[in-house]
């Protein structure tokens, strides 16, 4: 019993130590701007880029469909875009299944890019402003806005109390089946490569 | 002839398959799927949550399978142990009960969105 009992303390400890070890490999920090009332500095950030294709990200940072879509969007999508392209891209994290803020580097990890700035929307007001701006009305009642999947072209300007609508949106949303795609970041990847090519073909002719 | 080893095989594989589409039905909607698995591990869950239609499609062929085995008319000659056949097919109710309460469940993530 004593052998067993030391053991069993032995082999506790050791993968204690392994995890431990886990947990100091050090992750890449992962810069988080908290959003104000105002849903700055995101309203800024969006501005200020204005001239980029810009993508938006609205997820739960504990919702495996939207860290599925995060993947995704890491492997075909951002991976491949082509190298110096105007792209920027702002990911939205809202509390909506019980996510917070400590969850958040591991999956903006799934990116695969130091280009992305990322939010933390503690109150979630965000995706109750995106569900007006996105129109998802499911006939009977408003449904929140996350695991959503936007492109704003380049002349997008958020001057206005909401953001601006997107000009392309994906989402994975049960309640909307029917009325807006479904996410498929293959579809997602060539409509941003169009709105890019668009928008380089808008920048030559001037 | 001794039914009992297909009906526990064909009840008890209907009420794991069930499990097994729960599983890939609730993980998309609920956190626990990032605590256990870590987020890659949720994210493969996410992944594979397309084979859930299949695996609520199968519990159902398999809980048919049951259903034939305990209602099938004896073969002639056949030694019928009736007290036997009768726990079948309580057996193959309950399953069917479970089965059909964990296979709603496992569509009710798509109804709170």
């Amino acid at each position: 019993m004593c052998w067993l009992t030391k053991n069993l303390i032995a082999i506790v400890l050791a993968a204690g130590t392994v995890a431990g070890c886990g947990q100091g490999s050090a992750q890449p920090t992962t810069n988080i701007a908290a959003l104000d009332s105002a849903d700055q500095p995101l309203r800024d950030d969006f501005d200020r880029d204005r001239s980029f294709v810009r993508l938006m990200f609205l997820v739960d940072p504990r919702c495996p469909t939207c860290l599925r879509g995060l993947a995704d969007m890491g492997d075909d999508v951002l991976a491949r875009l082509p190298k110096g392209a105007h792209v920027k891209v702002y990911v939205v994290y809202e509390p909506v299944i019980g996510g917070s803020e400590k969850d958040i580097p591991a999956a903006a990890e799934l990116l695969h890019t130091t280009v992305a700035r990322h939010y933390w929307n503690a109150t979630g007001d965000f995706g109750r402003q995106m569900s007006q701006v996105l129109g998802y009305w499911s006939g009977s009642r408003w449904i929140y806005a996350w695991d959503t999947w936007m492109i704003y072209p380049p002349d997008a300007v958020w001057n206005g109390a909401h953001p601006p609508k997107p000009i392309f949106r994906m989402h994975q949303l049960g309640g909307l089946h029917g009325k807006f795609p479904f996410l498929d970041s293959k579809v997602f990847a060539a409509k941003l490569n169009a709105v890019i090519s668009a928008a380089n073909q808008k920048a030559a002719a001037r | 002839m001794n039914e009992r080893p297909q009906v526990l095989g064909v009840a008890s594989g209907a009420v794991g398959l069930s499990a097994l589409a729960l599983v890939f039905g609730a993980c998309c909607a609920a956190p626990w799927a990032v605590t256990i698995l870590g987020v890659s591990g949720a994210v493969l869950l996410a992944r594979m949550a397309f084979v859930q239609p299949y695996a609520v499609a199968a519990t159902l062929a398999l809980l048919g399978i049951g259903f034939w085995f305990v209602y099938r008319r004896p073969r002639p000659g056949a030694v019928c142990n009736v007290a036997q056949q009768r726990r079948l097919r309580w057996l193959v109710w309950a399953a069917a009960v479970v089965v059909v309460v964990m296979d709603l469940s496992s569509f009710a993530p798509n109804f709170f969105e």
